[in-house]
Parts: C-alpha cells; structure tokens; sequence
C-alpha cells in the first residue's frame, strides 16, 4: 500500500489520539505531522499490519518529549518552593456530593469541576473537553437541578 | 477563568450560600495535576518519572480519579476535517521530500524547504575555555534522532576572563514541520522568504544583523519557534546573553516538538553566561532528564561547580 493510502487509512485515528493528549489542535497536528514523517521515512520496514499502533506510538513517545521538558520546568519550580506540604482537609459535604452525589455521571462531575471549581467559561470547558458549549451547558444544568434538590435536603 | 459574576441567574441561585466551601475546594485541589497532564497520563503519554508522579496522586485523591473519568467520556468526535486533512498532508510530503538529502551549509531558499525541515540540529558540547584552546569535555553522548545531520561544531564567544563562563556551539539552521505548512509553490512561501535574510546572516557569522532582522520578525511572528530560537541564540552570538533570555523563554511556552530540547539547554546556558542565580538549578533539572542535552548538562555543572567555590550559582 502506497504512502498517501496509509495516509488516509489512519490520519483520523491518530489525530484523534493526538488530541485526546494534547487538546491542542497546532500541537495535535504537529504529532500527526511528525509521525507520519516517521512512517514516510520508514515505510519500507513498517508491515502495514502494526498500524495505526506503530504511528500511536510516536505520537505517545514525541508527547513524553514536550512532558519531559515541562517536567523540568516544574522540577525547577518545585527546587524553589518550600518543601512543606499541608495535610488535606477532609471533604466539604459539597465536595462529597460532587464526587458521590446520585444520579451524577462522569461528564457531570468533570462540568461542575471545571466550571465551579477550575472557575472556566461554559466555551473553555467545551474546547478543553471537546463536546459543545450546548452540552456543556445542558450537563451543567442537570447537575445544578440535582444540587438544588441535595442542598435543599442539606438545610433541613 | 471566570468568577462568580460569569454565572448566570441559574447558577447563582443554585449555588448561593456555597461560595465559602467552594473557594475551600479550589483551594483543596490547586496544586492537583492539570487536566493535560492527567489526560497524557491516561494516554500513557508521559515519560516514566512523571507518570509515577501521576499514578501516586491518582491513588490518594478521589477528585483527579473524578476528572480523569470524566475525560474518559470527552473528545470521541475530534476530527481532521477534509481540507485540513489535505493540508497536512503536503506538510508531510514536503518535509518528507527534504528528509534523504544532505542540507547546504549556504541558505537558498528552495533548499532550505528540502534540506532544513529535517535537517538537524547539533551535537552539543559543552567547552571548557582555557588559554589558547578549548577542550570538548562532554559531546552529547545521546543517539540522533532520524534525520539528524553530523554533527558542525563551530567555537562559541571566547568566555570573560572575570567569570567562568560555560561556552557552547552554534546550533545549525533547521526548521519545524509548522513552518512548512504552506500551500503552493515552496519558494513562494512568505514566511521562509522573510526568514531567509535572517539565516544569511546568522549563517555569515553577522549576528548583530542576525539579531536586527530576527527582532523585526518577532513582531510579526510572535509565535514562531524558528524566530524566537534563533533571535535568542543570535543575541548569545553576538555577546548580548542577558537579551537572549527573553525570546528563549517565550520559545520555551510554545513546547515546539522539534526545538523543545534545544530551547531548554540554550536557555540554561544564556542565563548561566548572564550570571542569573538560578541557572546551575536549570542545568542540574536538564542534567536529571533522559533528554539528549542531559550528559552534555551534567558536564556543565560538574565544570560549574569545579569552577566556583559557592556552588549554586
């Protein structure tokens, strides 16, 4: 199979993963980009039987590249900060309730995180996320139906 | 980030009454992993030291669990639609056109499509200046990555005689996949055209020049790696390696692929040439990475510290 097919055939799943790292679309594209030079450089040796995994995997070990570089920008960070860590406090009943409250799903919790916690616009939860401000927006509504009717328990 | 006053009346009232155990949790989780770094990790897209980081905060805190499931059920539709997936694709065939050939050391602009995009960057060494010769005490002990060139060492500035002063080699030119995304003829792509002055000059050795037409093009190109890398290094090249910090560190928030480990080592050696105070803890975090600068690293502080008697500087 020629270049450009293989191209075709695998770009969409290894964009997607891509993506699913980075959420980034420049740097996403820039992953695709470099894994497939890798694949171009060596199609001669690559059995097309090992795609996408073999183009997954550049595009995992470039990641490690840029996440190692930032690591050492947080190590330098952390040489500089005090050592000393504060215990955690148990969680508020809100908190709980985020993380255990009935009838929340995963998408839920991660809107009411982002959105009450993180402090982010309906817009920024959906490009971060990769759903619509729409669903965002319905999710995050669900979820606040369901704390009215927990908090109003609370206050009794 | 929005505040409160972002909410709608929805919102404010559903959560009225719940600001002080809200502001309690954000405080709770600040220093929890970012949602990238969580998404990578579940990708298993982080390098090994990092992850473990990640997996022992996965098991101890319920809120990243949360959001990491949360994720799990994010992103599925993300798409290259078909004009991109064109485009991307002559990116790739462009670049991968230039990867068998052997680059110019002279910038001609038709080449420099072909021979730069892979074409690579340098094999480091650290240099030990000592009267009359200097001595290459650490060459990057690290295998090069396909597509990367042998090795052209050129002197670095002779260091002041008052401080020690780690030199370094002049990387060569090269360029990243972005700057060959460009629809048409080659030759015709503007932003190479307006690079190429700069790379003349760079390659001629006339780096005040260099520097000139590099900080013009910062305007125009804020985000460009290949500006801000090599406005940093020019700066460094022409003596000035205070100035040269600035358009490194801003190379340094883009995280491009294709220059991170250069940006991260030319950095830590303009603040070192600069005497900034905490560029030996710069060079001892790269020396701690399994980057390709990290033996070369570790050379320039072991040369630090035998050349200063108050090591941390």
């Amino acid at each position: 199979m020629d270049f450009e097919s293989l191209y075709r055939q695998h770009v969409q799943a290894v964009f997607r993963f891509a993506m699913s790292i980075t959420r980034r679309r420049d740097i996403a594209e820039d992953l695709t980009s470099e894994a497939f030079l890798a694949l171009h450089r060596e199609i001669d040796s690559i059995d097309p039987a090992q795609l996408p995994a073999w183009l997954l995997t550049v595009v995992r070990n470039r990641a490690r590249d840029l996440w190692r570089h930032q690591a050492i920008e947080e190590r330098y960070a952390i040489d500089k900060k005090p050592a000393a860590t504060p215990a955690a406090p148990p969680p508020s009943s809100l908190e709980e309730w985020i993380l255990e409250g009935a009838g929340l799903k995963p998408i839920h919790r991660l809107c009411v995180m982002l959105r009450y916690v993180s402090g982010m616009t309906r817009a920024e939860i959906a490009a971060e996320i990769g759903i619509s401000e729409t669903q965002v927006k319905g999710h995050l509504q669900y979820a606040l139906s369901l704390l009215r009717k927990a908090h109003g328990v609370r206050q009794v | 980030m929005s505040e409160p006053r972002d909410w709608d009346a929805d919102e404010r009232e559903a959560l009225e009454g719940l600001g002080d155990e809200l502001a309690a949790i954000r405080r709770k989780h600040q220093d929890a992993p970012s949602l990238e770094m969580l998404r990578a990790a579940e990708a298993d897209a982080l390098p090994p030291d990092l992850k473990a980081r990640v997996e022992r905060h996965l098991q101890d805190s319920a809120w990243s669990r949360a959001v990491v499931d949360g994720l799990r059920e994010t992103g599925a539709d993300d798409r290259l639609d078909a004009p991109s997936e064109d485009r991307l694709l002559e990116r790739i065939m462009r670049a991968a056109q230039a990867t068998p050939r052997t680059p110019s050391r002279r910038w001609v602009p038709a080449i420099a499509i072909g021979g730069l995009a892979l074409a690579a960057t340098v094999l480091m060494a650290v240099m030990v200046p000592r009267p009359g010769r200097e001595t290459a005490v650490a060459p990057n002990a690290a295998p090069a990555p396909p597509g990367v060139q042998p090795a052209i060492v050129d002197n670095a500035p002779i260091a002041k005689p008052d401080r020690f002063r780690l030199a370094y080699a002049k990387p060569d030119v090269k360029l990243s996949p972005s700057a060959l995304a460009w629809r048409g003829d080659a030759a015709a792509n503007p932003f190479l055209r307006e690079l190429a002055p700069a790379f003349e000059a760079y390659r001629a050795g006339d780096y005040p020049r260099a520097v000139a037409v590099f900080d013009r093009l910062s305007a125009v190109y804020p985000e460009s790696i290949e500006v801000l890398f090599y406005q940093g290094v020019s700066q460094m090249l022409a003596g000035n390696d205070a100035a040269a910090i600035g358009p490194l560190e801003a190379a340094s928030r883009l995280r491009n692929t294709t220059f991170a480990d250069d940006v991260a080592w030319y950095l830590a050696i303009a603040q070192q040439r600069s005497g900034t105070a905490n560029a030996r803890a710069r060079l001892v975090a790269l020396c701690r990475d399994p980057g390709v600068h990290a033996p070369a690293a570790c050379a320039a502080v072991a040369q630090l510290d035998a050349s200063s008697p108050a090591p941390g500087k």
